[in-house]
């Protein structure tokens, strides 16, 4: 069994549209997963379920060959961490310590560790020199990168990030992206987002359209599929529409390739 | 038809004090806007000064220092606060007290702000957070009924808004069944409801998905295009500029960088490099095919794929020696 696992899932919020409709995935530990959909295709409801914040109506969760279930959820909630999409909503500490520590005092650390392990996680986002500031006076990629101190301070296995940078301005964006490649050889990360070029840097994308998995693969084979990219109303990377345009183009096919090469190469590294 | 923005310098927490040091936000600021028929895009990264500006234009904050005057038919509004002209340069003076009480001294006007606020509406970034009322209709009227219209004329101004913004089949529903686009579109609609001359919007499209947000952009096009409406974006995304937008003005360390089109800004390579901006996407796409296939002939300043497509194709192309 995989190291998350989900069969046969099913959840709606309304009686007969199901925002969830049979989802089967399997995760492994380390990979770093990108779960694309327009607003209202199901990516969201399945992070939400994901971290028990609302409970499937049918199928099974497995995370780590356990269960998900009320039994156990309180033992599966300490093996993942989510960042959500709004950085305001997420602080309660009044200065950037107190709020990497809070999630550390409900766990009774003792307060030598909780220091050590502040000052590791602030510099792993580079917010080490912010400890004593407010939050609220910081700019949103700033809080962002609190935030996931505050998760990575959890030592949670998985880390789900549920359209984390789509509030931010480009400097911020750039910021928690870095942040995500400094921490994925440790963890394994979930990125929820309605943006191609951010889902690029992932080893692997899922796209959801209508509560299904509509394709699954890595970025080169998932991003070929235009016309599956398009159902699901997401926004065609500008390069892979020139390239459309390159093939019904009058130049002669090794210039062709050559165009059709250069302009892969943008899509998948720029 | 007109609003010009004169030598404007702004602070926020001006103390009496002479040993509390002064910081302006915005610093001589010129500027003028007309009052329909423009399509203009703010940038600039945070701490530019690029909201206190949009909140001055409203009146929502006044200019420490400056005039901002509103040519509107025959008549001209002006809101001033002039620093002496001795003054201007003097160091001195301006480490005293007087310099601090001047500071603080309330500016003239000869216009109601309430009526300059109706002119030049502004729409906050998440909007959809601002939303209160029990049913979308009210949340519309709450603008109009604010300016003093009747609860009737009221709901006709917010009926017809609704109609225009394809949004009548909300209107009996509570604001927070909406997704997210749709409390947006209602929000805005709010704002257009006291029809003002000016609509200023910070960070529209951001959070909406691709086809909500080209929805926005149209909407906001039509409404210059069709209505004569002047449309003030704050953004970041240089793709909307390149699509939408006429004029840019770029904002740095509360001072205007750059007034112009948008076709020199992009080629300005200096000043998008030292305010730390994008390319557009396909001038971006553009400059790696240029690079990577040492395509030195290649005209990057293209704007849409057909364009870009037929400068590939002339600089590839078999008549091309």
């Amino acid at each position: 069994m995989s190291f998350i696992e989900l069969q046969d899932v099913y959840f709606r919020y309304t009686k007969d549209d199901y925002a969830l409709n049979g989802i089967n995935l399997s995760i492994n530990r380390g990979e770093h997963v990108c779960i694309l959909g327009h607003n209202g295709s199901g990516k969201s409801t399945l992070a939400k379920i994901l971290v028990g914040l609302i409970e499937k109506k049918k199928g099974h969760i497995y995370i780590d060959g356990i269960e998900l279930d009320e039994k156990t959820i309180d033992n599966i909630r300490q093996k993942i961490g989510i960042v959500f999409q709004n950085p305001d909503n997420q602080f309660v500490g009044v200065t950037v310590e107190d709020d990497i520590a809070f999630g550390l005092e409900n766990r009774k650390v003792s307060r030598d560790e909780m220091i050590k392990l502040i000052n590791q996680f602030s510099s792993k986002v580079s917010m080490q020199d912010f400890l004593n500031r407010n939050p609220e006076e910081l700019s949103g990629g700033e809080k962002q990168r609190v935030a996931i101190a505050g998760v990575l301070a959890m030592n949670p296995e998985v880390i789900i990030f549920d359209e984390a940078t789509s509030m931010l301005d480009p400097k911020g964006v750039k910021e928690v992206m870095e942040v995500i490649e400094n921490i994925k050889k440790e963890k394994t990360i979930i990125s929820i987002t309605h943006n191609l070029s951010e889902a690029k840097h992932c080893d692997r994308i899922i796209v959801m359209n209508q509560g299904k998995i509509v394709l699954d693969g890595t970025p080169e084979e998932v991003f070929k599929n235009t016309n599956v990219l398009i159902e699901s109303r997401l926004d065609i990377l500008d390069s892979m529409k020139l390239i459309d345009k390159v093939k019904n183009s009058t130049l002669n096919i090794n210039k062709k390739q050559e165009v059709e090469d250069a302009l892969w190469q943008y899509a998948y590294h720029k | 038809m007109a609003i010009r923005l004169s030598q404007i310098n702004f602070a926020y927490d001006i103390s009496k004090k002479t040993n509390v040091s002064l910081n302006f936000t915005l610093h001589d600021i010129n500027l003028e806007i007309n009052l329909k028929d423009e399509m203009i895009a703010f940038v600039g990264h945070t701490g530019s000064g690029k909201s206190t500006l949009v909140q001055l234009l409203n009146a929502l904050l006044l200019p420490t220092i400056g005039k901002i005057s509103i040519e509107d038919n025959d008549k001209t509004f002006v809101l001033e606060k002039k620093l002496k002209d001795k003054f201007i340069n003097d160091d001195h003076y301006k480490q005293t007290k007087k310099y601090r009480k001047f500071l603080l001294k309330p500016l003239k006007h000869n216009i109601k702000l309430k009526e300059l606020r109706k002119k030049i509406g502004l729409v906050f970034q998440f909007p959809e957070y601002q939303i209160f009322e029990e049913t979308v209709l009210k949340d519309i009227m709450f603008g109009p009924k604010n300016f003093s219209l009747s609860n009737e004329e009221a709901k006709i101004k917010a009926k017809e808004i609704a109609e225009r913004m394809k949004i009548t089949d909300l209107l009996d529903k509570s604001p927070f069944a909406l997704s997210g686009g749709q409390m947006r579109k209602v929000a805005i609609a709010g704002i257009l409801a006291s029809n003002p001359d000016v609509l200023i919007l910070d960070e529209p499209t951001v959070g909406l998905d691709p086809q909500t947000k080209e929805e926005l952009l149209t909407f906001l096009v039509d409404l210059k295009n069709t209505y004569h409406k002047t449309i003030i974006l704050i953004t970041h995304d240089m793709d909307v500029i390149s699509k939408y937008i006429e004029r840019v003005i770029v904002l740095k360390k509360g001072t205007i960088m750059y007034d112009g089109s948008k076709i020199d800004l992009f080629k300005n390579k200096e000043l998008i490099e030292s305010c730390n901006l994008d390319y557009p996407t396909i001038v971006s796409i553009m400059m790696h095919l240029k690079e990577y296939l040492n395509l030195n002939d290649l005209d990057v300043y293209q704007y849409n794929l057909d364009d870009a497509m037929n400068e590939i194709e002339r600089c590839l192309g078999d008549n091309h020696e």
